[in-house]
């Protein structure tokens, strides 16, 4: 006989495990993880849209080039958070926490929505305590806001579904194309929308007006861009959005791109080995979703699984997407991560397995999380880019010319070049800052001219920490 | 059915709204990035006249030392006005007024009851227009205390001290933009934060309500070779005090030439958008040495002032620049009737009558 707890009683409980989720994201915060690169960029170019510009830290040399490389929505609020409570890159990762509470809420209320509130609750549990999401969460990273939307747009989705009327099919196709606008990512949204109307195959109608409405939030949010962006000789917004496309299909190759399995290995071993359970958690969701699959493809039909339909399709939208995708940042995986966990505890509660079998699995995820997020804390805690920004800070002249890569160039006061484009720092650079990841090195992407600056240069100072290595060098041609 | 339809015309008439009215601006882009030579032309097409365009303007500073009531401004005004007007024949006042900071490290910038308000600035423009006069604001930060110099602020928060500065010359740029004057000359000096990367973005929020020209008075040191570190902006300005190391009894032409050459390594594309936003010295015996001490003690020699005004003159009209503003009447001054005595002012001076000749020098 199974105790059918009151609803209160569950959202009480949820509320509770919230919290406790909410203060784990606060702890040591502003320590650790260390900065991450995007995290410095967004930071400058919230900071600069505080002061009535989009734009990063101008680069020496070169004319005013606004940032629109992700939509500009994220910057807008995050300067009025700044606004609020200050601008610094801990207040971004405060943001960043309110952003995921709000989408845990709302998966909350999708699971129950699906599966009822006493599953919704024991699927969360592992969601709100894994070590990945754990990490990804206390960074700024623009991902964190997109949950938000992203939960929201399935949420009216599957309730469109359960309560068909077109105007509830219209709301979740508006929020699935404010997803979109809100970064470009956000499309697989829509992705895994189709995909889900192809398994349950029922409301045509809504389907369409879903779809219509979410083209035409889209279709608005190209064209006021192209319009206030896109000027005579300046297409800023064409060009920035075409550079994310390619590099996505790896038709550029620029920091952060991963282009062989083997890459992803060494990364995965070398930074990322803490995060061992959370893999293979998916890869036991991604099992099952192979199997759901293998089942309907014997069955020719989408019935097997059309029982948790929507859970399936963002699963598999997102494994392809961005499995796809030659951009493998780790807050693009907790697009993944998230539609995995809730896709395997709700498909695990359905297996013939006793009762305690199920709490022990869920437990020993949620240990585990919690386990890899505790080792992080003190692994991730070396801050490299913040010490760089605090050695040229106080010593390097505030008037230097310093050469270095996008996110340092932004964490620096003095003015710099782009080492991908150092022709305007020849003869005037004094100072190079270079970066060395497992993915990207000043050394391979710096021009000819950054070449031509480095030789003979003099290393002063190395910080390593996990992001990466920040090197700085005294230029001979000074 | 119809409601369906209702609705969704309605929402993509919303949109359709919505698309419109956030793709007719540029947000978030400074000015600068809109395509600058069209800007350029539009700035002086719809606003008004770019100070220097139609040739060197003769200008000369107007300062307030205090805010005083609207009536006292009026008559104030008026009579200092038709003196800058009539008696110097300039064609351009420059109205300067002081904001206080009360350390150089403070990140705050305060509009007091010692600073002239807005809408007393706002009436000496109206007088200003009336006599026919190009119009420029300029703010000055005093910093309370031994030094009072702007140059050296250095605020503990540079955003936080732009974001206040901004604050504070938002009423003065409404005004700058309602009476539709010719510059805004947003800094002046400001040495020590003149290599902050604020600068751009400050400039644009500035630009975002007062749709003239903008430029800033750089200190000499920052002008001039080998330190020249100007500021992005299209038009700029120079407070000129550099020491020509010349005797007293140096003739006007020694003092021109030596004027000139402190401007002789200044690349021909900066001259011709500079104006010497302040210049002066005081009409003292060996002032030529250290022009900007304008209140030591000393023996009054009215031709080193006066040279000192032709050789500004002459280098301006030599090397193009746009405009030349000395230094200065004080608003409350009655300069024909109860001249200034002090050394470093030119009324009732000979400095005066070079003012005067220096408007036929520009003309001719």
């Amino acid at each position: 006989m199974r105790h059918k707890w009151p609803h209160w009683v569950l959202i009480t409980l949820f509320t509770g495990v919230m919290f406790l989720g909410v203060m784990i994201h606060l702890w040591r915060l502003g320590v650790s993880p260390a900065w991450q690169w995007d995290e410095a960029v967004y930071w400058r170019v919230s900071t600069s849209v505080q002061h009535g510009v989009l734009a990063e830290h101008s680069v020496y040399g070169l004319p005013f080039v606004p940032f629109l490389y992700q939509p500009p929505v994220y910057f807008l609020v995050l300067a009025q958070w700044f606004n609020l409570v200050g601008a610094s890159i801990y207040h971004a990762r405060l943001l960043g926490v309110v952003w995921s509470a709000g989408t845990q809420v709302l998966l909350f209320r999708l699971l129950w929505r699906i599966h009822g509130p006493r599953l919704a609750l024991v699927a969360m549990l592992p969601v709100i305590f894994d070590g990945w999401l754990l990490y990804i969460e206390r960074v700024s990273y623009i991902e964190n806001a997109l949950m938000v939307l992203v939960v929201l747009a399935f949420l009216l989705y599957q309730r469109a579904l359960d309560q068909p009327s077109w105007q509830r099919f219209l709301a979740a196709g508006v929020a699935v194309g404010a997803a979109a606008s809100f970064k470009q990512t956000g499309v697989y949204v829509l992705v895994a929308v189709l995909l889900c109307w192809l398994i349950v195959r029922r409301e045509h109608r809504g389907h369409f007006v879903l779809l219509g409405g979410a083209v035409a939030v889209i279709a608005v949010y190209l064209f006021a861009m192209t319009r206030m962006y896109d000027l005579p000789g300046h297409p800023w917004f064409l060009d920035q959005s075409l550079v994310q496309v390619r590099r996505v299909l790896g038709l550029q190759k620029s920091g952060g791109t991963l282009t062989t399995p083997g890459g992803a290995l060494r990364l995965l071993t070398a930074r990322y080995r803490y995060f061992v359970p959370s893999l293979l958690l998916v890869g036991c969701a991604c099992l099952i979703a192979v199997r759901r699959t293998w089942q309907c493809y014997r069955a020719r039909d989408w019935a097997p699984a059309r029982a948790n339909a929507l859970l399936y399709s963002w699963l598999a939208t997102g494994v392809v997407v961005f499995g796809s995708s030659t951009l493998k940042f780790p807050q693009y995986f907790a697009l993944i991560l998230v539609p995995a966990y809730c896709y395997l505890w709700t498909e695990l509660a359905g297996w013939d397995w006793r009762p305690a079998a199920k709490r022990a699995a869920v437990a020993t995820a949620v240990v585990a999380g919690i386990g890899s997020f505790l080792l992080t804390v003190p692994a991730f805690s070396v801050n490299s880019l913040a010490e760089v920004q605090s050695y040229a800070a106080h010593q390097i002249p505030s008037q230097a010319i310093v050469v270095t890569e996008q996110s340092i160039g932004d964490l620096i006061q003095q003015p710099w070049c782009t080492v991908e484009n150092a022709d305007a720092c020849v003869g005037h650079a004094s100072y190079a800052i270079t970066w060395q990841t497992y993915l990207q090195s000043s050394f391979e992407l710096g021009d000819a001219s950054f070449s031509q600056l480095m030789k003979g240069a003099t290393q002063i100072r190395s910080f390593r920490g996990v992001a990466g290595t920040a090197t700085v060098w005294k230029l001979s041609t000074s | 059915m119809e409601a369906e339809h209702l609705v969704i015309k309605r929402l993509l008439a919303l949109l359709v709204l919505v698309a419109l009215a956030t793709g007719c601006g540029h947000p978030l882009l400074p000015r600068s990035a809109l395509a600058m030579p069209q800007v350029a032309a539009s700035r002086s097409g719809t606003q008004t006249a770019v100070i220097g365009a139609n040739g060197p303007a003769l200008g000369v500073n107007l300062y307030a030392l205090s805010n005083y009531s609207a009536a006292r401004v009026k008559a104030d005004g008026m009579r200092t006005l038709s003196y800058i007007r009539n008696v110097l024949h300039a064609g351009a006042v420059d109205i300067v007024w002081n904001f206080y900071a009360s350390s150089p490290d403070a990140n705050t910038v305060d509009a007091t009851s010692a600073s002239l308000s807005a809408v007393n600035v706002a009436i000496l423009t109206g007088i200003a227009k009336q006599d026919h006069l190009l119009v420029d604001y300029r703010p000055l930060i005093m910093i309370k205390g031994d030094h009072p110099w702007e140059g050296y602020i250095s605020p503990a928060d540079p955003a936080l001290w732009f974001s206040n500065y901004y604050d504070e010359e938002l009423p003065y740029l409404r005004m700058a933009q309602k009476y539709r004057i010719n510059e805004f000359v947003a800094a002046t000096e400001m040495r020590a934060l003149n290599s902050s990367p604020y600068w751009p973005m400050f400039f644009t929020r500035i630009g975002a309500v007062y749709h003239g020209v903008i430029s800033y008075a750089a200190h000499q040191s920052d002008y001039f070779p080998s330190g020249t570190q100007l500021l992005r902006l299209d038009y700029i300005g120079v407070d000129m005090y550099a020491s020509l190391n010349l005797p007293s009894s140096a003739s006007s032409a020694q003092v021109t030439a030596a004027y000139e050459s402190s401007f002789s390594h200044v690349p021909a594309s900066v001259l011709r958008r500079t104006a010497i936003d302040e210049t002066g010295i005081q009409a003292r015996v060996g002032a030529y040495q250290e022009p900007s001490y304008l209140y030591v003690p000393g023996t009054l020699d009215e031709a080193v002032q006066a040279n000192w005004f032709i050789a500004a003159c002459d280098t301006v009209k030599k090397y193009d620049m746009r405009a030349v503003f000395f230094w200065k009447v004080d608003l409350t001054d009655y300069p024909v009737t109860h001249p200034a005595s002090s050394l470093s002012t030119f009324e009732g001076k000979e400095g005066a009558r070079a003012i005067s000749r220096c408007a036929s020098i520009l003309g001719g």
